[in-house]
């Protein structure tokens, strides 16, 4: 039982930071039809931003919030310099444009920051653990989890009692009619960059607690596995970017413990199977976003 | 209270306005009639500044508007009822009601709210139901009331009552009489060319981008063009 739950723990707190990374995708794709793939490289940000910062002998909270301004801003900025001026392509071009910014940014780390992981070592409150009734949990992953929840509720809220929430909301729906109901197209644009930067800023705190060191292509893998949920959860639902989130945490956390250690190489394998296995059999995935109104 | 000057719209290398001019008294229902295709909904999505004008001038009471985009022209009291009705599916009766005050102070407790669910009981009864599940003629109804939110003088209506039970279509000409004493101007699109002839005070027929004829709706309901292409022979089940 102890074990059980310690693998909950787990499970659901490695979901949430994928849940939290699929959100960033998720609100972009409901809003502009495409996945940006550069998405990852705003995890990098924040790391590099986090870790200089804490070099200059800035303290760990401060430094996390310029982090995040960081992270956000360059969302920002992604959206300003690279897929404003190509609005109303088709979503295949802003991809492969998503895949060119993610490969320039991974080349600019490697130059400017060397290929070499940076250490980077949290705060004692952030790498500890404790034992609860017998049960080992990490402090990372209790905040882990608090984060992730406290952020799903606030995003929840934000989406539905603001202004710009509900503006956010009508735009993932329907762009034209939101542009007639009096609401700006490039604050709408410039809002959704912003709190998916936002998302993947802290989801960044999270994945590096795990990891401990900050290097150019760290993004790669939790996007890829953000990327699926995406899709299990349903592309460009926001419930089920959580749930696709949360779905692959359980997953891997299950896969870990059930496979012989010679077979854990297949990991990977097996989950991205996961993937094509709900692409041919529900496309739509665990929770489908509302279908797009006919035009 | 509104004036279209040689207006041209393009889509790459389709030209689907070519240079129509109309104008709108204040106080006015002014039709415009005319086959699928023939500009209409463009036309309205121009003055709208939806779609971009590659020529001519719209002005608003005066005001050049091209260009303004959107949000300005509903804050400067044109709004547009779209074709299809396109509310938000998967948000409340009353969330979309909400957006469509979004360019006024008060939209959060906008006395037009108050005033249209007691016009429209049925919507004040469904306000937390999704707009989605609606039925056509009530989603014809939140999408004309959405567009009223803005407190509009002038209301653009593409095809309200496309689609729509005989019945319900009555209804709609009815609000669209009522809309008019209460000072509204409207421009109307219609498929449904006798109601929209009885209903308006002036009509415009647009043909291929160009306009063919223009009236009163009185003599043009004797004229032999709309006699022909729409009153009189056309051919079953023909729209």
């Amino acid at each position: 039982m102890e074990l059980f739950i310690q693998y909950a723990v787990n499970a659901l707190s490695l979901g949430g930071i994928y849940a939290l990374i699929a959100l960033g995708l998720a609100i972009v794709f409901s809003i502009f039809g495409f996945i940006n793939f550069a998405h990852g490289e705003l995890l990098t940000i924040f790391g590099y931003v986090l870790f200089y910062a804490m070099s200059a002998g800035i303290p760990f909270i401060p430094a996390v919030a310029i982090g995040l301004a960081a992270s956000m801003l360059v969302a920002m900025l992604m959206e300003r310099v690279a897929f404003r001026p190509m609005r109303g392509a088709n979503p295949m071009t802003l991809l492969v444009t998503s895949f060119a910014i993610s490969g320039a940014l991974q080349v600019i780390f490697q130059i400017g920051f060397g290929a070499q992981p940076k250490p980077l070592p949290m705060p004692g409150y952030l790498s500890g653990a404790f034992t609860i009734g017998g049960i080992y949990v990490g402090a990372a992953q209790i905040i882990s989890i608090v984060v992730v929840t406290v952020l799903i509720v606030a995003l929840n809220v934000f989406l539905n009692r603001t202004k710009f929430g509900l503006a956010l909301l009508a735009s993932a729906q329907d762009f034209d009619i939101a542009r007639l109901m009096g609401i700006r197209a490039n604050a709408i644009y410039s809002v959704a960059f912003a709190i998916s930067g936002l998302l993947a800023g802290v989801a960044a705190i999270l994945w590096i607690s795990l990891r401990g060191s900050v290097d150019p292509t760290m993004g790669f893998n939790p996007l890829v596995k953000a990327f699926v949920a995406t899709i299990v959860g349903g592309m460009g639902s926001l419930t089920g970017a959580v749930a696709g989130g949360f779905f692959l945490g359980v997953m891997e956390v299950a896969l870990q413990i059930a496979l012989p250690p010679d077979y854990l190489i297949f990991r990977d394998p097996i989950i991205l199977s996961t993937l094509i296995a709900f692409l041919l059999f529900r496309p739509a995935g665990l929770i489908p976003a509302a279908r797009s109104p006919v035009k | 209270m509104l004036k279209v000057d040689n207006l041209i719209v393009r889509y790459g290398p389709i030209e689907a306005v070519k240079g129509i001019s109309f104008d709108i008294n204040e106080g006015e229902i002014v039709s415009l009639l005319g086959p699928n295709g023939s500009g209409k909904t463009s036309t309205l999505n121009a003055i709208m500044g939806l779609v971009a004008a590659k020529g001519g001038s719209i002005k608003l009471a005066g005001e050049d508007i091209i260009g303004q985009g959107t949000a300005q022209i509903v804050r400067r009291g044109m709004t547009l009822s779209p074709e299809g009705r396109r509310v938000f599916p998967q948000l409340s009766v009353e969330k979309n009601l909400l957006l469509g005050a979004m360019t006024q102070k008060d939209w959060r407790n906008s006395p037009v709210l108050d005033r249209l669910y007691q016009r429209f009981p049925i919507l004040k009864e469904r306000r937390t139901q999704l707009a989605g599940t609606l039925s056509g003629g009530e989603q014809q109804m939140l999408a004309v009331a959405r567009a009223l939110m803005s407190r509009p003088r002038v209301l653009l209506l593409d095809e309200p009552s496309l689609g729509l039970a005989p019945k319900i279509v009555q209804e709609n000409f009815d609000l669209i009489r009522q809309l008019r004493t209460e000072g509204l101007t409207i421009l109307l699109v219609e498929q449904n060319v006798f109601q929209s002839l009885a209903v308006s005070d002036r009509v415009y027929v647009l043909e291929n981008g160009r306009i063919a004829a223009s009236g009163n709706s009185a003599e043009m309901m004797n004229s032999d063009l709309v006699r022909n292409s729409y009153l009189g022979i056309a051919a079953p089940g023909a729209a």
